[in-house]
């Protein structure tokens, strides 16, 4: 499904790798988490699966095509959640949705229903009519994830989806993920929550300084390396702990 | 197409929850028209109607001292008072600011003139032998002004006090003529007392077609302003894009399918129909609501195609410059005072505060550059000279191509900013 091949980034102005010849193939159907502490890369290659900007060198395909020459196609088939809360925050969440559903192609009765299903799938049918600004950290959350998964893609792309949240909404985000999957979508999320990690991921890789030090299934890896959990097998690998339980 | 009408909607959305862009976009422009036009108007008023308090001290007490005095009170310009005779008092009165000016004929000043003149009649008729050079007294009137007047107020006063100065020499000059005919044949010589008047100045306006539109305040300050407040829609435009940018739903709109072009489109789209709204709002000021305040009424002129697709090629420079703006800024503090600052000073270079003509030669080749005055010069085409649509047709190609300039800069400095990241 997904292939990056050799993908180095230098940003202009920089001499440093931001990434450094990854390579990674991640399966249809799969959950691949991309781990690593704030500047280890996930970021850079994040944006590059979302073809925000092409890798220096090495190449990126989805579903065997090029992310250089086959981008259109790429995005129609790919949902992407930004880290930031990608909204209109003067909108309605039924605004803001159905104005992203109509921007990846659907038609605006379709992109109602779509959401109007997934509002209620996550409890915020009653509140679809207020402005995003009046929304709390968690419904804004939902509703930023909702605009990803719109048009039902392929492959869906979450940069820390679920961060900064409360217990209780990071848990209804990553149960409706782990159904979203379950139908056949792809996953590519980047996180410093280990423990979600562990937990959500069928496939992870360590990324350290823009290189990938280790990738495999968590199980796999935490019990080859002798390690509890992946908190402690991350810690071992880079010697650094993850913002979050720093 | 879909595409472009959902972001169309969003942009509507937006841009109407957004009541302090309104403001700045609708309430501000007008607001603006109609302190601006009744300055100005008052301040004309204050030239013909309210005239200048001027104080004059006549130390001559003769014919040159009464005529100059009738001759300021003659312009309709100035208000003299002759109250005061001492020089000490008038430059105390004239420094408080109550009087504007004042004007001090020394005594003796048409015996001056007398003297100056009578030497020139006597060699007109003695013998070539007896002819002399003579030398001229010159008779030093002083001129007090108010520092805070300005100069075209002072060259008024100037102006009036050699003609009338010019005159009396002219009057002396003809008495003594007539009393040296006397002598010379024995009879009263009936010459005029007073030369009269040849010359009469009709003034009659140029236009491209016959029109009863009469150039005031109105006329000129409507669409000056209109331009200025169709170019303001950088701010609120600038603005937004940043807004979209640093929330990240731009990011989130790179991602999807579809072209940013779709994005730039339904911007344009919107803030055009922004900017028409202003030119509508102007016009209707203009016409419905100046007149409320005494001032004049807007006479739109006869070509009604001209003006609307002066209206649209303007409106489209402004957004055009609002998106590259919007592009190129980073921040929203980069985006407004730059927005605020080159607006301003492009309107400065366009005319809408100066008239071009009245610039130093340098400037009125710079003011080219401005697509203010390409605009405001289209719209004086119509309103003023009531011109035709082929008259203002290189003014609104230079604005279409403007738009069409900065949209393509725009365009491709956000593709190259992502390419080169």
């Amino acid at each position: 499904m997904v292939k990056l091949e050799n993908i180095s980034k230098i940003y202009k102005h920089s001499t440093e790798f931001a990434v450094k010849e990854i390579s990674v193939k991640i399966k249809k159907g799969e959950i691949f988490g991309l781990l690593g502490t704030n500047g280890a890369g996930k970021t850079t290659v994040f944006s590059m699966l979302c073809g925000l900007f092409p890798p220096t060198s090495g190449n990126i395909f989805i579903n065997n095509m090029s992310i250089r020459t086959n981008l259109s196609d790429i995005k129609k088939i790919t949902g992407t959640v930004p880290q930031n809360i990608a909204l209109y925050p003067t909108l309605t969440a039924k605004e803001n949705l159905i104005f992203f559903g109509r921007m990846y192609g659907l038609r605006k009765k379709e992109a109602e229903e779509i959401s109007n299903f997934w509002l209620n799938k996550f409890g915020l049918s009653k509140y679809a009519n207020k402005k995003i600004k009046t929304y709390s950290g968690g419904m804004k959350r939902k509703t930023n994830l909702i605009a990803g998964i719109l048009h039902n893609p392929e492959l869906l792309l979450l940069d820390e989806p679920a961060v900064g949240i409360d217990a209780r909404s990071r848990l209804e985000i990553m149960t409706e993920l782990k159904e979203i999957n379950k139908k056949g979508t792809t996953i590519i999320y980047t996180s410093h929550y280990l423990e979600e990690a562990e937990n959500f991921c069928t496939d992870i890789a360590v990324i350290d300084k823009g290189e990938i030090i280790i990738q495999g299934k968590p199980s796999e890896l935490i019990k080859n390396e002798n390690c509890r959990n992946l908190e402690e097998l991350f810690f071992k690998l880079t010697g650094k702990e993850t913002k979050h339980n720093a | 197409m879909h595409k472009l009408k959902a972001s169309v909607i969003k942009e509507f959305l937006v841009l109407i929850r957004d009541i302090p862009g309104l403001i700045i976009l609708f309430l501000m422009p007008a607001a603006m028209i109609i302190v601006v036009t009744l300055v100005q108007d008052s301040t004309l008023k204050s030239i013909n109607e309210n005239k200048i308090k001027v104080l004059c001290i006549d130390n001559d007490n003769d014919i040159l001292g009464k005529s100059l005095k009738e001759g300021l009170l003659k312009s309709g310009f100035f208000d003299i008072d002759s109250a005061i005779t001492e020089y000490s008092e008038a430059k105390a009165k004239v420094a408080s600011g109550k009087y504007r000016a004042a004007v001090v004929i020394p005594s003796g000043a048409t015996d001056i003139i007398r003297k100056n003149v009578k030497p020139v009649i006597e060699n007109m008729f003695s013998p070539e032998s007896k002819k002399q050079k003579k030398s001229f007294e010159k008779i030093k009137i002083q001129i007090l002004t108010d520092p805070t007047i300005k100069k075209t107020f002072r060259q008024a006063i100037i102006s009036n006090l050699q003609t009338y100065t010019a005159k009396i020499e002219t009057r002396i000059l003809f008495k003594i003529l007539s009393e040296q005919l006397e002598n010379l044949t024995g009879s009263k010589a009936e010459l005029f007392d007073e030369p009269a008047e040849t010359a009469e100045f009709v003034e009659t306006f140029a236009y491209k077609q016959k029109t009863n539109i009469k150039p005031d305040s109105t006329q000129h300050n409507v669409p000056a302003w209109t331009m200025f407040a169709m170019f303001f829609i950088v701010i609120p435009l600038a603005g937004n894009m940043i807004h979209e940018r640093e929330n990240g739903s731009f990011f989130r709109l790179l991602t999807m399918p579809g072209s940013y072009l779709t994005v730039l489109g339904s911007k344009t789209i919107v803030y055009l129909a922004v900017t028409f709204l202003q030119f509508v709002l102007m016009i209707l000021t203009g016409i419905f609501i100046l007149p409320l305040f005494g001032l004049p009424v807007l006479h739109i002129g006869s070509d009604i195609t001209a003006l609307l697709i002066t209206a649209f090629a303007s409106g489209l420079a402004a957004v055009g410059y609002g998106i590259l703006v919007g592009t190129v800024a980073e921040t929203h503090e980069q985006a407004g005072v730059f927005g605020s600052v080159s607006v301003i000073i492009l309107a400065s270079l366009g005319g809408i505060w100066f008239p071009v003509y009245a610039m130093p030669p340098v400037m009125q080749k710079i003011s080219i550059i401005s697509p203010l005055n390409w605009g405001l010069e289209s719209f004086y085409n119509v309103f003023l000279r009531n011109g035709s649509l082929t008259n203002s047709l290189p003014q609104i190609t230079a604005l279409l191509l403007f738009f069409v300039f900065t949209a393509a800069i725009s365009y491709f400095y956000e593709q190259s900013k992502r390419l080169k990241l």
